[in-house]
């Protein structure tokens, strides 16, 4: 069991960067996107139908933000860097919850679910923390009057790094 | 087992078409799906497991459960994000971030529990034919109490 969830995570996290186009996909603000994903996300069925633009997480990152043109850019940089450091460990992390469920499932006890929490806990500072530096960079380069919302910019990060692999998402809150 | 995962592999991107796509009724999406209809999760779930009436009742129960039991972890999981965005922002030293980060860490851990807990009982409740394709429910679990609504 262990290790068919195991594997079902690794092929999981592969498809999400595969179909992000191995780095941020189109949540990074690309219109169009991949894969059908995004976007008005309509098929080749659709005709004449008004498409709707979504904002990308990007978008609203950027937004909040307030970025001019050349510092979108330069964040966009910053982000992909950040994005292909952390790759690894968010495959990591899609293992550690699968070893988490596994835990659970198989009725582990108590001391053995608290370590697989924990593995799991110190894969999620290790993201934050590689997020955290990208936002440094991000937000040395913002004027005074920028950094206002610095706080829920940060928060609406994460859907851009938590592009989930089934789509269910941290996207953003509603 | 290569063909169990290339079904998993396939299975999996339908349901991520099918989800961020949103408004999508394209080609592939099936002849009974009305254009512009979103399918919510429990539809997704309901028709990828085929579940039972009695199945569906009891997934829609748990998660209901799960969403509640997430519902405080969800708001100090985004205190905490912009805490850490306002300790950023501000010049706030390496330690201090460092400790936020951590805070922040072990929410999110608790979160993920609160879904892997709602996984392993959906996961108990299927049966064999069923459990080859749990992977996509193990993938919509991945933050699915964030929203208000997980069924949104």
């Amino acid at each position: 069991m262990f290790i068919r969830l195991l594997l079902t995570a690794m092929m999981a996290t592969a498809l999400a960067f595969a179909q992000g186009g191995g780095g941020m996909g189109d949540d990074m603000g690309g219109t169009g996107g991949t894969g059908g994903r995004g976007g008005g996300g309509t098929g080749d069925d659709t005709g004449a139908m008004p498409r709707m633009q979504r904002q990308t997480p990007f978008d609203i990152f950027a937004d909040r933000l307030k970025l001019t043109k050349d510092q979108k850019a330069d964040a966009q940089t910053v982000l992909v860097d950040a994005m292909k450091e952390s790759a690894p460990l968010r495959q990591q992390m899609a293992q550690s919850r699968a070893a988490i469920a596994n835990a659970i499932l198989g009725g582990k006890t108590a001391d053995d679910q608290k370590k697989a929490m924990d593995a799991y806990t110190a894969l999620v500072a290790q993201v934050t923390g590689i997020e955290t530096k990208a936002f440094a960079k991000v937000c040395a380069t913002l004027k005074p009057n920028q950094q206002g919302k610095a706080g829920v910019a940060f928060e609406s990060m994460a859907g851009i790094f938590n592009a989930p692999a089934g789509g269910g998402g941290r996207r953003g809150r509603n | 087992m290569f063909f169990r995962l290339l079904l998993a592999g396939i299975l999996a991107t339908s349901l991520a078409s099918a989800q961020r796509g949103g408004k999508g009724g394209g080609a592939g999406s099936g002849p009974l799906m009305p254009m512009n209809s979103t399918p919510d999760k429990l539809g997704i779930l309901t028709d990828t497991f085929k579940l039972t009436k009695d199945q569906k009742k009891l997934v829609k129960t748990v998660l209901d459960e799960g969403q509640k039991e997430a519902a405080p972890l969800r708001d100090e999981a985004a205190k905490s994000r912009q805490a850490i965005g306002e300790a950023v922002s501000a010049g706030k030293s390496q330690d201090e971030i460092d400790k936020l980060v951590k805070s922040h860490a072990g929410i999110e851990t608790q979160m993920a529990g609160i879904e892997m807990k709602a996984f392993a009982r959906i996961f108990k409740e299927l049966d064999k034919e069923q459990q080859p394709r749990a992977q996509i429910l193990f993938q919509m679990m991945s933050g699915i109490f964030k929203n208000k609504n997980w069924n949104d």
